[in-house]
């Protein structure tokens, strides 16, 4: 909800990174995140988060910080995971 | 912001990066939200307890003095806990508190001097090591009462503390 931040970030090509196995999500995991997409700025581009479950979305958004490592909420492992358990 | 740069120290220019603003923005905003977090501190001038934890505090004594485990446990909410830094030693619910207190010979031989520690009651407990010997400083009980019963019981195995509380360091032997 902070308008006008993700603006130049979308401008940038994107990074896409998988995030699906970083369960559970802590301030350490965090804190990692947000160095990458400092180094990724730097280098003219952006990380855009895939697969985030185990509570990551839930802390980026506690923290304030979803404007800065924006969700792809395209794959939700999540979901996908108590959709595959009918299978075994 | 405040997370990123009082947590996890991360440097100014950093955090200007990742938010994509200037590192003076970043100094003046921090200022303005660690007035915030200063604002909303709860007053932590120590007053006196209250009443209700009068009350629960001589309830409490009254239970050691007359060796009423039962009536001690009566007293305590369901998640109440007893700890006892610095030792590993913590516990939650008034079942556990029970075992231990049994199991720790918790009762008898002992004298209680209710008082208050920064505000909340506490007592100050002496025990008598030897057959008929004075009663020696022994621990500081502070407690914490919500809603008229037990939360929390800290225990200080540390007879310096009693110093500060103006309380001599053994009792005169009772005849």
């Amino acid at each position: 909800m902070e308008p006008g931040r993700p603006r130049e970030r979308a401008e940038v090509s994107a990074i896409d990174l998988d995030v699906s196995w970083l369960v559970p999500a802590d301030l350490g995991a965090v804190d990692a995140l947000a160095r990458l997409q400092v180094t990724a700025s730097r280098c003219g581009r952006s990380l855009q988060l895939h697969g985030a479950c185990g509570g990551l979305p839930e802390l980026l958004e506690f923290l304030g910080l979803v404007g800065v490592l924006p969700l792809c909420r395209c794959c939700d492992p999540c979901a996908r995971e108590s959709g595959a358990s009918t299978d075994g | 912001m405040l997370i990123l740069r009082d947590v996890l120290r991360w440097p100014a220019a950093d955090v200007a990066v990742l938010l994509e603003t200037s590192t003076t923005a970043v100094h003046s905003t921090l200022r303005r939200a660690r007035a915030a977090v200063g604002d909303a501190q709860p007053d932590l001038t120590p007053t006196e307890p209250s009443t209700e934890d009068r009350e629960v505090l001589a309830a409490y004594v009254d239970a050691f003095e007359r060796d009423d485990i039962d009536g001690l446990v009566a007293l305590l909410r369901d998640d109440a806990i007893l700890e006892m830094p610095p030792f590993e030693l913590w516990m939650r619910g008034p079942a556990d508190i029970r075992r231990w207190m049994i199991k720790a010979e918790a009762f008898g031989q002992e004298s209680f001097t209710p008082i208050s520690a920064n505000g909340s009651p506490a007592v100050a407990v002496y025990r008598t090591l030897e057959q008929g010997g004075a009663a020696q400083a022994f621990a500081i009980q502070v407690l914490e009462v919500v809603g008229g019963r037990i939360g929390a019981i800290h225990v200080f195995l540390e007879p310096a503390l009693f110093e500060l509380f103006g309380l001599p360091p053994r009792l005169a032997a009772q005849s």
